[in-house]
């Protein structure tokens, strides 16, 4: 067997069945007990899964990918506390999204004096408390479904753009989140009554920002790349908007997948090209 | 008789060769690695950028030391792309950790010119002791008259020690990289 695959079974794969397995199974019990529950294996499942994917694993954290397996289990302890989205103050939330970001670049700390670093910071901040924020909002309005496969097309995007940009570890561990996801994707199909929204909404927002941050400090990607790649979430908040489009799930979900897919899809290809090649 | 022998001894003490201090040449110093790819053939690659100073004393090596820094951001292997993957965090994390450092704990005379040193070699955040032997091959003038001493030493050194642990097992990229240090100093 291919040692990617190898990899990728055991680090990614093995994980997001167990958790799957573990969010089904709780799905029938009541909140807040269930969105703690499942908030726990979503952030529990991320960091064995960087855990077996990078053999390692210290405390306090060594580097970037360690410090976001610490922040995914982060996000699972701000859910137990704030188990109901929408619970949290928007000043306590600003400040998770700040901490978090601490975490995340405590190593390099030396190198954030530049105004080009400040400005970079101030706009992830944003763009991970913004998006945080509107996503609890919506998620009292669309369907599950698109509630968790919109984002996945965006991590999906950022898996690749890690790819491009040479870093097999940091593209390997958002594989991990995306299969994770999937899993949730699969449940949402269905049997959509069994995820509690609160568990799943910071694992769709500020997580993944934080992984976008990571690219952009640690692995210089463009940080308009990676706002281009939100595409999906603003789709989802101006879903209201999209008044012609059916409530249906599968129906809803397919035509916003479209719409923010496609052009994304495109995006994708170009940005491979200019890449150039995989050694 | 007696006072001029003492004198005489006193002198040849005083002749004994004493401590030299070195400044490294970084345009006579190499440091180039070896790793497996896949079991298929070796990659070789070198650091651009390596700076450092030691003390070098022949009568009582023991009391020499030295301490090499080498920038990993001056990696290269001859492939951009290449360059790329490995300053980033799949193996030495340039950003993060931008120095590797060599620094020596104890120097042994086991042969001539033949030394069996012991140093901490810091990489990649990780400080460990590794043991290798260092080959002087000539201390002296060079043609413009500047006291010069260099040799070269071999180490072998597992990057998972040092938690390079990204495609490190048996068949994928070799955990265990051969680095030759082989450097050139001037007299300060």
């Amino acid at each position: 067997m291919s040692p990617l695959v190898a990899s990728f079974l055991q680090s990614a794969a093995m994980p997001a069945a167990l958790v799957t397995i573990a969010v089904f199974l709780t799905g029938n019990m009541k909140d807040p007990l269930r969105a703690r529950l499942q908030a726990l294996f979503l952030g529990v499942g991320f960091f064995v899964g960087t855990y077996l994917l990078i053999s390692r694993m210290s405390f306090p954290p060594h580097d970037a990918l360690e410090s976001l397996a610490y922040a995914a289990l982060a996000c699972a302890a701000f859910v137990w506390i704030f188990p109901f989205a929408h619970q949290a103050p928007y000043l306590l939330r600003a400040a998770i999204v700040f901490l978090l970001g601490l975490l995340l670049l405590w190593h390099i700390r030396d190198q954030l004096g530049t105004d080009v670093a400040k400005r970079n910071m101030l706009a992830f901040f944003c763009l991970g408390l913004g998006t945080w924020s509107i996503y609890e909002r919506q998620a009292q309005r669309v369907n599950i479904l698109t509630l968790i496969g919109m984002p996945l097309i965006a991590i999906t995007c950022l898996s690749f753009i890690m790819l491009f940009n040479s870093s097999a570890s940091f593209s390997q561990a958002v594989s991990i989140l995306c299969t994770i996801l999937g899993g949730m994707v699969a449940i949402a199909l269905i049997a959509p009554s069994r995820i509690a929204k609160g568990a799943v909404v910071p694992f769709l927002t500020i997580f993944p920002i934080l992984i976008m941050t990571a690219g952009n400090f640690y692995l210089n990607v463009n940080p308009w790349v990676l706002i281009t790649i939100c595409l999906p979430y603003l789709i989802v908040w101006i879903r209201r908007w999209l008044s012609f489009i059916p409530d249906k799930p599968i129906v809803e979900f397919a035509i916003l997948a479209i719409a923010a897919g496609a052009p994304l899809a495109y995006y994708m290809y170009n940005q491979f090209k200019a890449a150039g090649p995989l050694y | 008789m007696k006072r001029i022998l003492i004198g005489l001894a006193l002198f040849s003490s005083m002749a004994v060769a004493a401590p030299a201090n070195y400044k490294l040449d970084d345009t006579h110093a190499s440091i180039v690695f070896k790793a497996n790819h896949l079991g298929f053939s070796n990659v070789y690659g070198m650091f651009r950028k390596v700076e450092g100073k030691w003390t070098w004393d022949m009568e009582k090596v023991e009391n020499s030391n030295f301490e090499i820094k080498v920038k990993a951001d001056s990696l290269d292997t001859m492939n951009a792309k290449r360059d790329e993957h490995l300053k980033n965090n799949d193996f030495f994390n340039v950003k993060q950790f931008p120095d590797i450092i060599l620094k020596s704990k104890t120097i042994k005379k086991t042969g001539k010119d033949k030394f069996n040193i012991t140093a901490d070699l810091t990489m990649h955040g990780v400080t460990k002791p590794v043991t290798f032997t260092f080959n002087h091959m000539k201390t002296g003038k060079d043609p413009w008259g500047k006291d010069r001493t260099g040799g070269e030493g071999v180490l072998k050194v597992k990057r998972t020690d040092f938690g390079m642990t990204y495609m490190a097992k048996p068949g994928e990229i070799s955990d265990e990289i051969e680095v030759i240090v082989s450097i050139e100093g001037v007299k300060e």
